[in-house]
C-alpha cells in the first residue's frame, strides 16, 4: 500500500483500525517530498523531526482510543497562514526571517484535532497572483507537467496535495487562490463562505474577501477539513456561522443554473468549454434540472475586485515597515527606513498591488474608484441572490483555459488578472464554492465550479460527492 | 486612455512609502495606466447608483466585552522579540522629533 496515495478518509479509517500508523503515513509523506520536491517545490519549508513527533503523539492517542477524523494525517499548510515557532513568509522577502509567534486559529484547531503539519507551502507574494510565479523564493511546478504552473495563489499546496506529498493542505482564497490551482492540479478546492473559518492568523490581504479552506484529493476529504476549521471565532470579529440552513430536496433532482455570461465568454477554451458541459449534463441525466440564468454584473466582477482587493491589500500591507519585524536597514530618518524596506523586500506584483490601491483611495480618486466597485459588488451579490432564488447551485468553469506555461502571462498582468474571471464573482459576494476535477484537455486537468448560497457548504459537498463517487 | 505621469507614480509612491527606482517608475506608469483602462469600464456601467458598500454578510456592530483576554505569556515578549531592533522590553524605533525641533 503507497500510503502517500490515500485519501484522509481511507488513511482515517486504517489509523483509528489500527492497520497503519501514523509515523508510516508521515514517514512517507516526507519520503515523497524529498524525492519529488527539488523539482516541483511545493514547500518552503519542511518539519521533518516535529512532523515525525507529533506521528508518534497521535499515535500514542490513537492507542488511548482517539478516533477524530484528523488524528495523525500529515497536512500542509500554506506560508500565510501560522504555524507557532516556525517561519511564516507570505512567500515574500520582506517576512524571511519572521517567525509565527502563535498558531492561527485554524492552525490551532487542526492541532488539537490530532492532525501533523508537514511543513508551509509555497505561494505568491503576500497571496496576490494567479501562478505562483510571484512568490519571492522562486515558483511552484505542476505535477502533471513540470513546464506548467500549479495555478496561483495557493500553487504549494496545491501541487503538494496532487503529487501525493500530503494527505491535504489548507490554502487561502480571496479572488480564487484555493479553486484555480485545485482545478489546475486536478484536485478538490474549497472556499467556504465568507466568515464561516476564522481568518486569525492569516496573514491579511483583503480583510473583505480572504477565507482559508482545504485543498483536497477528494471532495469526502475537503468535508473533512472544513468541519474541523469551520466556526465563528472571538478573535475575528468578521466569523460568522449559519449552520441552521437544511438540505431540502433529493439531491439528484437539484436546479443547477447554468450562466450564459460565463459560458459565451470568448476567452474560454473550447475543449475546457466541452469537459463543463458534459459534467453538467452527467447531472442532468441524473435527474438534475438545468436552467439558462443571467448574472448581467459577471462582466464587471473582475474590474470592481481588482480595485477593493488592491485597496484593502495597499491598507493591510502598510503594517511591513521594517520596525515590529521583517528586514531593517539602518538609516538615520524614519521615511528612508520605510521607503528601503519596503522597496527591496517587496516584489513587482505587489508594489503594483499597493499602488493601484494607494491611487484608488488617494483624495480626488476615492468617489470614482474605489466607491463605485463597492456598490458593484452589491450588484454581483444581488444578481446571485436573484439566481438563487430559481436555482439550487450554479455550475461554472473554474478556469477559462488549463494551467498555462511558466513564464507566459508573467509579464502581462492583465492577461494573468483574466484567469480569475470565473472565481473572483463568488468572492465578491461572500458566496461558498468549490472546484473539483471534471476531466482532462491533452492530459491537463480541468475543473468544475459548483458555488451555493451562503452557509450551504454542505449543499456543495452533497453535489461534489454524487459526481465524485458515481462519474 | 488612461494615462498616470511619472509624477503621478512618484507621488503614489511616496504615499505606499516604497522606494522605486527610473525603470521602474517608466513600467509602473505603463502597467498601471493600463490597468486603470480595464477599470474604467466600471463607470460606463448602469446601476452604479445602489448599495453603499455595506458589510458583505450584512454584519454590523461586531463587539467584544472589554476585557483582557491574555492571548500572549509575559506581555507579548515573544512579539518584541521579532523586531529587528529592540532593547528590554522595548521596540527600537528611529528619531521621530528631533531634539531641537520646535513641534
Amino acid at each position: 500500500m503507497n500510503f502517500a496515495e490515500l485519501t484522509i478518509s481511507e488513511a482515517n479509517q486504517a489509523l483509528v483500525k489500527g492497520e497503519i500508523s501514523s509515523v508510516e503515513i508521515t514517514s512517507k509523506a516526507l519520503a515523497t517530498i524529498k524525492e519529488s520536491d527539488g523539482d516541483i517545490h511545493a514547500f518552503l519549508n519542511v518539519f521533518e523531526e516535529e512532523a515525525l513527533q507529533m506521528a508518534r503523539d497521535a499515535d500514542k492517542r490513537i492507542k488511548q482510543g482517539e478516533k477524530s477524523s484528523l488524528v495523525g494525517i500529515p497536512l500542509a499548510i500554506k506560508d500565510n497562514i501560522l504555524v507557532k515557532g516556525f517561519a511564516a513568509t507570505a512567500g515574500s522577502k520582506i517576512l524571511e526571517s519572521y517567525q509565527a509567534a502563535y498558531d492561527a486559529t485554524v492552525t490551532k484547531k487542526l492541532r488539537d484535532e490530532g492532525a501533523i503539519f508537514l511543513g508551509k507551502t509555497n505561494l505568491d507574494e503576500f497571496a496576490m497572483g494567479s501562478s505562483t510565479e510571484n512568490s519571492g523564493f522562486g515558483p511552484t511546478k505542476n505535477p502533471h507537467d513540470h513546464q506548467r504552473v500549479p495555478g496561483g495563489s495557493s500553487g504549494g499546496s496545491a501541487a503538494a496535495v496532487a503529487a501525493n506529498m500530503c494527505l491535504g493542505a489548507l490554502g487561502s482564497d480571496t479572488g480564487g487562490s484555493i479553486r484555480q490551482p485545485a482545478s489546475f492540479c486536478g484536485i478538490v478546492g474549497l472556499k467556504p463562505t465568507y466568515g464561516a473559518v476564522s481568518r486569525f492568523g492569516l496573514i491579511a490581504l483583503a480583510s473583505s474577501l480572504d477565507q482559508i479552506g482545504p485543498v483536497t484529493k477528494t471532495v469526502e476529504d475537503s468535508a473533512i477539513i472544513y468541519n474541523v476549521i469551520k466556526g465563528s471565532d472571538i478573535l475575528d470579529s468578521t466569523s460568522f456561522i449559519n449552520e441552521e440552513v437544511a438540505l431540502k430536496k433529493d439531491i439528484k433532482k437539484l436546479t443547477i443554473g447554468v450562466p450564459r455570461e460565463y459560458f459565451e465568454l470568448e476567452s474560454l477554451d473550447g475543449a475546457v468549454k466541452d469537459r463543463v458541459e458534459e459534467a453538467i449534463l452527467w447531472y442532468e441525466k441524473q435527474g438534475a434540472k438545468i436552467e439558462n440564468i443571467s448574472l448581467p454584473s459577471s462582466s464587471l466582477g473582475l474590474a470592481s475586485y481588482y480595485l477593493v482587493m488592491p485597496a484593502e491589500a495597499s491598507a493591510n500591507l502598510a503594517r511591513y515597515d521594517g520596525i515590529r519585524y521583517g528586514s531593517s536597514f539602518k538609516t538615520d530618518n524614519l521615511k528612508d527606513l520605510y521607503f528601503k524596506n519596503r522597496g527591496s523586500g517587496f516584489g513587482a506584483e505587489a508594489i503594483r498591488r499597493i499602488m493601484i490601491g494607494t491611487y484608488a483611495l488617494s483624495s480626488g480618486y476615492y468617489d470614482a474608484y474605489y466607491k463605485v466597485a463597492k456598490r458593484i459588488q452589491t450588484q454581483i451579490k444581488k444578481d446571485f441572490k436573484d439566481a438563487f432564488g430559481k436555482t439550487d447551485v450554479i455550475m461554472t468553469p473554474t478556469t477559462p483555459t488549463v494551467a498555462f506555461k511558466l513564464g507566459e502571462k508573467v509579464e502581462n498582468p492583465l492577461q494573468m488578472y483574466a484567469a480569475d474571471i470565473f472565481t473572483v464573482p463568488v468572492n465578491m459576494a461572500g458566496l461558498p464554492a468549490i472546484s473539483l476535477p471534471c476531466g482532462r484537455v491533452e492530459n491537463l486537468p480541468v475543473g468544475l465550479q459548483i458555488i451555493a448560497p451562503w452557509y450551504q457548504e454542505k449543499l456543495l459537498f452533497k453535489t461534489g460527492l454524487l459526481f465524485e463517487k458515481n462519474h | 486612455m488612461a494615462n498616470i505621469s511619472s509624477k503621478e507614480i512618484k507621488h503614489i509612491a511616496e504615499l505606499a512609502r516604497i522606494e522605486i527606482n527610473e525603470a521602474e517608475i517608466k513600467k509602473f506608469s505603463r502597467e498601471l495606466s493600463a490597468i486603470l483602462d480595464f477599470v474604467e469600464a466600471l463607470q460606463k456601467s448602469p446601476g452604479i447608483k445602489t448599495g453603499d458598500g455595506e458589510q458583505i454578510m450584512g454584519l454590523e456592530n461586531i463587539f467584544r466585552q472589554d476585557k483582557e483576554h491574555n492571548l500572549l505569556k509575559e506581555k507579548g515578549k515573544i512579539l518584541i522579540e521579532q523586531a529587528p531592533n529592540k532593547k528590554d522590553s522595548f521596540v527600537e524605533v528611529p528619531e521621530i522629533l528631533k531634539r531641537d525641533e520646535k513641534i
